[in-house]
């Protein structure tokens, strides 16, 4: 078998390209969110660039404890107005993709934070 | 030989751990593919030209033909990945006997329910998202509820509203609104009765009457409408659009009824239709296929006449020049020189993006691929699933046993022969034999055999 130099120079030089093409696609470059002041001007409670407020919120929330009993966790979501804590999760990791390159929400139940991105996000 | 140099860059642990546990596997990883797609960059932007398009509200329509080893369902997943990556909603499936787009016999309802089961969102890209969606939509319109004090059930028939007007629109916007009475009184029951109607998984009506109260279901009459329907949907579900993803079509060619076959073609007809004249907003199609399927004058799509003109390829467009515009998007078939560069690559992934931790020199890659050819002949590079898993299998025993030489390794490498079932012999009515040693059915692509 031989292979054909100019053939896998044309090859390795279209691989580029495409390399470049989906890094572009799957990593996302984002400014780093910005803190929002809170509408009443106190404090300095922010919106994390991606998410609504409710959303927000309840990642502010997790964020204090690395594991949280499941039950806890539809508490706190539907305090803060999301009635589906699976779906409310899975925004979040979105959003954390996004934000640090990996999901936020480890396990669903019990629900598990991934540190690295609680830091990038909060 | 020095080592080929790659661009260089290093891999997040994470991601090289899962490439290389579903090369492995031998299942298309669902991260890092930019780290492993070797060449089509052209392709690869033409159909991200198609996914922007669709996020932009219109519509879009490819058929990738390629020959069985092309890599059409690798390359199907990697457009599936990006089209998740900008927050499309994707459904995919392979055609089968039991899967058509036109039937009277429910196959058409049965393509409908595989697509749904699918269903993905970045979230959960290995499909099954169809609660996440509809909850999705749902919590939308929660917040808009709270925000203008008015029922929850009110904002999501307002927002539904305009669904209507479409054929089935009137049912499926009471389903949806159904989930959310579901959800208030803790009634998993009907949760459960309105997943299952929107995957269209009701056969009869009196069923879907008796649990949802609604007279209609998805059914092989309404395949098409409902897609436009859903594709409206994800939008107001806070998605950019939706894009359906449909391998093996060469099933339809295998079809030996011709009335039936014809039938199947002209929904392809006026699926091309609405996507080449942009009036299905927000979706897109891309269709999977061998030569055949499309050239084939007595069976193929080049034997419905609209569909030929339709299709008929660029005849500017040869011997070298290309035209990436048309609805056609040729895959050419894998070369060694393709293979020589994809394990230059799986090898880049392997040492975490550090061309100083490689464990094997150029010469290996060449040697790996001779005793390949030397084991099931020439034609190895085209079913590539086994070779991938063997030569990243190989890596990992020279990670751990630095003392071995790879020289040594590679003689002691076993492919099994991989047989492409499209060339066996046609079972009654020209399905797919149901099962053969050698490659499971709907496994007719190389590269395919990594499925998610």
């Amino acid at each position: 078998m031989v292979l054909d130099p100019e053939k896998v120079r044309a090859r390795l030089a279209d691989t580029a390209r495409v390399s470049a093409l989906l890094t572009d696609i799957f990593t996302d470059e984002e400014a780093p969110p910005e803190p929002a002041v809170a509408p009443d001007g106190t404090g300095t409670h922010s919106i994390i660039e991606g998410l609504d407020e409710p959303h927000s919120q309840l990642v502010r929330a997790l964020a204090s404890r690395p594991e949280w009993d499941r039950g806890s966790v539809d508490e706190l979501a539907r305090k803060f107005g999301l009635p589906f804590t699976d779906s409310a999760l899975d925004v979040i990791d979105e959003v954390a993709i996004e934000i640090s390159g990996e999901p936020i929400i480890e396990c669903h139940d019990p629900v598990v934070l991934n540190t690295y991105a609680v830091k990038e996000m909060t | 030989m020095t080592t080929t140099t790659l661009p260089s860059g290093r891999i997040r642990p994470r991601d090289r751990d899962a490439i290389i546990q579903s090369l492995r596997a031998g299942v298309v990883p669902r991260v890092g593919q930019q780290h492993i797609q070797v060449g089509r960059a052209d392709e690869v932007a033409a159909l991200l030209g198609d996914i922007d398009r669709i996020r932009d509200g219109g519509s879009a329509i490819r058929l990738v033909i390629g020959e069985y080893g092309a890599g059409k369902s690798f390359f199907l997943n990697l457009v599936r990945s990006i089209a998740l990556e900008r927050k499309l909603v994707t459904v995919h499936a392979d055609l089968s006997p039991e899967r058509r787009l036109y039937a009277t016999g429910g196959q058409a309802r049965g393509l409908y329910a595989e697509l749904m089961r699918n269903l993905s969102i970045r979230a959960k890209p290995e499909g099954g998202a169809m609660p996440s969606l509809v909850e999705r939509f749902i919590t939308t319109a929660l917040g808009a509820a709270r925000s203008r004090g008015i029922s929850p059930e009110a904002v999501i028939r307002e927002r539904l509203a305009d669904l209507s007007e479409m054929v089935g629109g009137y049912d499926f916007a009471e389903v949806v609104a159904a989930y959310w009475r579901a959800h208030d009184r803790g009634d998993d029951r009907l949760r459960a009765d309105v997943v299952r109607w929107l995957r269209a998984e009701f056969s009869t009506r009196t069923d879907s009457r008796k649990a949802l109260g609604v007279r209609t279901i998805i059914d092989d009459r309404s395949f098409y409408d409902h897609l436009k329907l859903f594709a409206r949907f994800v939008r107001l579900a806070g998605f950019s659009g939706l894009l359906v993803c449909l391998d093996e079509m060469v099933n339809l060619y295998k079809m030996s009824h011709t009335r039936a076959r014809n039938s199947n073609y002209e929904q392809v007809l006026r699926i091309l239709n609405d996507c080449l004249q942009g009036s299905a907003a927000g979706l897109g199609f891309v269709f999977a296929g061998t030569p055949d399927l499309l050239f084939d004058t007595r069976r193929g799509l080049y034997s419905y006449p609209a569909l030929q003109s339709r299709l008929a390829e660029n005849t500017f467009a040869r011997q070298g020049l290309v035209d990436f515009s048309g609805p056609v998007l040729r895959l050419a078939n894998l070369a060694p020189e393709d293979m020589y560069v994809l394990l230059t690559k799986l090898r880049h992934v392997f040492a975490g993006g550090d061309p100083d931790a490689y464990l094997v020199p150029d010469e290996a890659l060449t040697a790996f691929m001779n005793h390949c050819a030397a084991r099931v002949g020439d034609a190895y590079f085209r079913t590539p699933r086994t070779t991938i898993k063997e030569f990243v299998n190989l890596l990992a025993v020279l990670d751990q046993n630095p003392s071995v030489s790879w020289s040594d390794l590679i003689a002691r490498v076993e492919i099994p022969r991989e047989t492409n079932p499209d060339l066996l012999p046609l079972a009654n009515g020209g399905a797919r034999p149901a099962s053969s040693p050698e490659a499971p059915p709907g496994d007719d692509d190389g590269l395919v055999h990594f499925r998610l």
